[in-house]
């Protein structure tokens, strides 16, 4: 299990970082990461008032960053980029306050691909539970920039 | 859109203001025009920080949440004091790679209707240019 560090590979900082902890295992090839919704967010705030929900947006962001940790530290890098597309995303079961969200990724694209110059898009599949339940899904390409 | 009809400020802000999320993530500024199944609107710069955008430019995600809000008011008579929830994306894509400007334009059509579902294709646009276009479903009752 190879944890990632994130300061070195992902440029977003609180509050815009919605990872805790990314992680990769060789075994299976998947990415794995943690996020603890402590509840103080500032989105939670207007999302919605007094009955505080985690975004599907925000957890679309949050298999996103993870993705994108991984990615840059494949390459030595710390470098930015968009989600280029979004096959499909589904979300299952709301998120709240105190829920932890373990997420797991799987490249679908070779690394290689990247540090060759062939393709600047990488692409994932994503599965978001708490416990034992999904709680989203999405298969998404990532657009690395220089 | 025969019955298209362009507001005014005060008919875009009681749009805005029926929304079930409230500032600092609501990301609608203007209500451009409606009608049964199309929507246009706009998203502003102003207080960005507030709005969760990073460094000044809309990330996906923002227009993702853009979309669905802006779709989300075609659904004001039908909801019943319910409330809206983003049940998917599909075919989502993003043309440009750089951050782009403001002011963002929005377009969401109705395109199904399967009470409690509703799906919407969407697109928006910056400076007339294509950002990102896709299709989103939101179910009433969340």
């Amino acid at each position: 299990m190879q944890c990632i560090d994130l300061d070195s590979h992902l440029r977003q900082t609180s509050p815009f970082r919605f990872v805790d902890e990314v992680s990769f295992s060789e075994t299976d090839g998947l990415i794995r990461s943690v996020r603890l919704y402590m509840g103080d967010e500032e989105f939670f705030v207007g999302h919605f008032p007094g009955d505080p929900v985690v975004p599907g947006v925000i957890l679309v962001e949050s298999m996103a960053q993870s993705c994108r940790a991984w990615l840059n530290s494949q390459l030595g890098a710390k470098a930015e980029g968009f989600i280029a597309s979004i096959d499909r995303a589904k979300f299952i079961k709301p998120v709240r306050p105190g829920d932890v969200v373990i997420i797991e990724s799987k490249p679908l694209n070779e690394i290689s691909e990247l540090n060759e110059g062939g393709s600047r898009f990488c692409r994932f599949s994503c599965v978001s539970k708490c416990g034992d339940e999904n709680v989203a899904k999405a298969s998404l390409t990532l657009f690395q920039s220089n | 859109m025969s019955s298209h009809a362009f507001m005014t400020e005060y008919e875009s802000d009681s749009y805005i203001d029926g929304l079930a999320q409230a500032v600092p993530f609501r990301f609608v500024d203007r209500v451009v025009s409606i009608s049964n199944n199309q929507i246009v609107t706009e998203l502003n710069a102003g207080g960005l920080p507030f709005k969760f955008t990073q460094e000044a430019h809309a990330d996906t995600y923002v227009l993702l949440e853009y979309a669905a809000q802006s779709s989300g008011m075609l659904l004001r008579d039908k909801k019943e004091k319910q409330r809206g929830v983003i049940a998917s994306f599909k075919k989502v894509e993003r043309f440009v790679y750089e951050p782009v400007s403001f002011p963002i334009r929005l377009e969401s059509e109705l395109v199904e209707q399967r009470h409690p579902m509703y799906t919407f294709d969407f697109q928006t646009f910056s400076n007339n240019e294509l950002i990102v276009r896709g299709t989103t479903s939101i179910y009433i009752g969340g």
